[in-house]
């Protein structure tokens, strides 16, 4: 379908939201994006794999999105005291209108992560995102959230934030 | 300086230079992973002929891999001719053959060298076949030594194969699996300090508070409550191995499976209650469907956590990585399975609600060993233990009888 200007400033806006909610731990803010068929995914596996059949690092839906975030809140969540300072940069976008206000989203990124939560070290990780947002009552949410780290079938470190 | 682990292990008191040595280290590995056993795989993970997935044993690579005759291999990744890995993705199928791609040696499953490239220069030399690890299988789980003298794999694997047998009777097929994929988390601590806390009934109320205040779980009632009202045990079965009965606080049916009061059971968990109960005595049943899988270790590298297994892979002594994975019941709708799925995405891995909260507190706990040598006090509980017939040792949950039983079997180990 045919996406306008300002619909893909829409978009795009609204990845660069979700990207500084979740950068600065305001988890409150980043759960006011999730619409209620919210998925979020860190796949082991790139390619077409089931998730009823394979493990996931991490699969969320939108119960244990909340749980998460309620975790995060109590300030006990010792993988996230203190949270992890981070900056993500978020490039090669590309919106697919798949339907009247449904957009297929997919981007690369890249996220420096200060972990301090016992000896501070940084950590770099690198992925893609593939978005699914969805319009609810002319809002435009987050219904799916996948992340494809390029190490996710490697040892990796504690990700106890928002990636 | 050589460690005297006598010195550094009485009492209750471990040394925390055993944790940040690493002489002390490189004796684990040469001690514990090359002359004892160690798990290696599940049968489940390489059903075919040439399936394969590469694991260390110890710091050195190794290929598991289904032979020709069906039979599991443990062969050395390192070619013979001049080390190169043999095979370097994680997992895979080799067909007929293992062929090194610098100059091209090949190899059977066995290891036999069955090809040199350019024969006429290699006439006379006794170029050696790959070294092939003991192998022995219990309930599909595969442990591997690298000593031909090790001690017999019956006495090595003790009360740890009653632990295997729960693990199985859990399944109405009497078969798990143990193939739906690895998530490896990597912590900066000594392979021991996870080892610590995971048979560590003590921890809870502290490293997972964040889960306490935030949800309502399972954990609650059998590990979260006030001292004298815990039923739950620690147990050393000896031979280092370890279990927390955290099931046996569970006071409602299937409760390891999330079902909780009030709610109608859904139909593939009612499903699976009525095979189990088809399938077991009253009293097996009832022990499968209220306490579940164990909580337990076995020593030196696997972790069976409830419906999941965990087992270690270090780097050095400061640098372990912990690979999970779900038990899947063989047989069982993929409905159920699922949830095993789900389950071990919950809790364990680098994103879950549990271990990276224990990661953190045993990351802070590595940086405190660095500075001179201080004791690591283990003694709680020591004088409320229970000591059965079988010589296996019982007390309060809470009881550092676990970590204390991990340490009596190391020291035994290392100064031998
Ligand atoms: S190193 Fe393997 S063939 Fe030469
Ligand atoms: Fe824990």
């Amino acid at each position: 379908m045919k996406l306008s200007e300002s619909e893909y400033r829409d978009v795009t806006q609204f990845i660069y939201k979700e990207a500084r909610f979740a950068d600065n731990s305001l988890y409150s803010e980043w759960e006011e994006l999730l619409n209620d068929d919210f998925e979020y995914m860190v796949p082991i596996e790139h390619g077409e794999s089931d998730p009823t059949k394979r493990l996931l690092i991490l699969f969320d839906n939108r119960a244990r999105a909340a749980s998460r975030v309620r975790m995060l809140k109590t300030g006990v969540r010792h993988t996230q005291t203190p949270p992890s300072p981070m900056a993500r940069v978020i490039s090669n976008i590309e919106v697919e209108k798949i339907a009247e206000g449904e957009y297929r989203v997919y981007a690369a990124f890249m996220l420096g992560e200060l972990q301090v939560q016992a000896h501070p070290n940084k950590h770099i990780w690198v992925g893609r995102y593939e978005y699914l947002l969805k319009e609810v009552e002319g809002t435009l949410g987050m219904s799916l959230k996948k992340v494809f780290l390029i190490d996710s079938a490697h040892k990796i470190p504690a990700l106890g934030f928002l990636i | 300086m050589a460690m005297n682990y006598s010195e550094a292990i009485k009492d209750g008191i471990v040394s925390s230079a055993l944790y940040a040595d690493d002489g002390v280290f490189n004796e684990e590995i040469e001690k514990i992973f090359t002359q004892g056993w160690v798990y290696v795989a599940h049968e489940t993970e390489i059903p075919n002929v040439g399936d394969y997935v590469r694991r260390n044993i110890g710091l050195e690579a190794f290929v598991v891999v289904r032979g020709k005759d069906k039979k599991v291999k443990v062969i050395s990744n390192r070619c013979t001719h001049r080390a190169t890995l043999l095979v370097h993705e994680d997992k895979g199928n080799l067909r007929g053959s293992l062929t090194c791609w610098y100059h091209g040696w090949v190899f059977g499953f066995d290891g036999k060298l069955l090809n040199v490239p350019y024969g006429k220069g290699s006439e006379g030399l006794d170029h050696k076949c790959l070294p092939a690890a003991t192998v022995e299988i219990y309930g599909g789980f595969v442990f591997a030594t690298l000593n031909p003298d090790a001690i017999p794999f019956d006495e090595y694997l003790g009360n740890g194969k009653k632990i295997i047998d729960r693990v199985l009777d859990c399944s109405p097929s009497g078969k798990i699996r143990v193939d739906t994929g690895w998530v490896r988390y990597e912590t900066q601590t000594n392979w021991k300090l996870q080892i610590e806390n995971n048979v560590d009934g003590y921890h809870l109320n502290y490293v997972h508070a964040s889960l306490g205040r935030a949800l309502d779980v399972r954990y609650k009632d059998t590990v979260m409550v006030s001292e004298d009202k815990l039923t739950t045990e620690a147990i050393d079965f000896l031979g280092g191995h370890i279990e927390l009965t955290i099931g046996a606080g569970y006071t409602k049916p299937l409760e390891w499976l999330g079902v909780k009061e009030g709610r109608e059971m859904p139909a593939d968990i009612k499903e699976y209650k009525d095979a189990i109960e088809e399938k077991h005595s009253d009293e097996v049943a009832h022990e499968v469907i209220y306490a579940g899988p164990p909580h337990a270790y076995i020593f030196p590298n696997l972790f069976i956590a409830e419906t999941n297994i965990i087992f270690y892979q270090m780097e050095d002594r400061h640098t372990n990585v912990q690979l999970s994975s779900p038990i899947l019941f063989e047989g069982s709708s993929d409905k159920l399975n699922s949830r095993f799925l789900r389950l071990c995405e919950g809790s364990l891995g680098p994103s879950s609600f549990l271990l990276p909260d224990d990661g953190a507190i045993t990351e802070r706990q590595s940086r405190g060993h660095i500075g001179r040598p201080m004791d690591i006090d283990l003694r709680r509980g020591m004088d409320r233990e229970v000591v059965g017939e079988d010589g296996v040792i019982t007390s309060h949950i809470t009881d550092e009888t676990s970590q204390r039983a991990f340490w009596n079997h190391y020291k035994t180990i290392m100064s031998s």
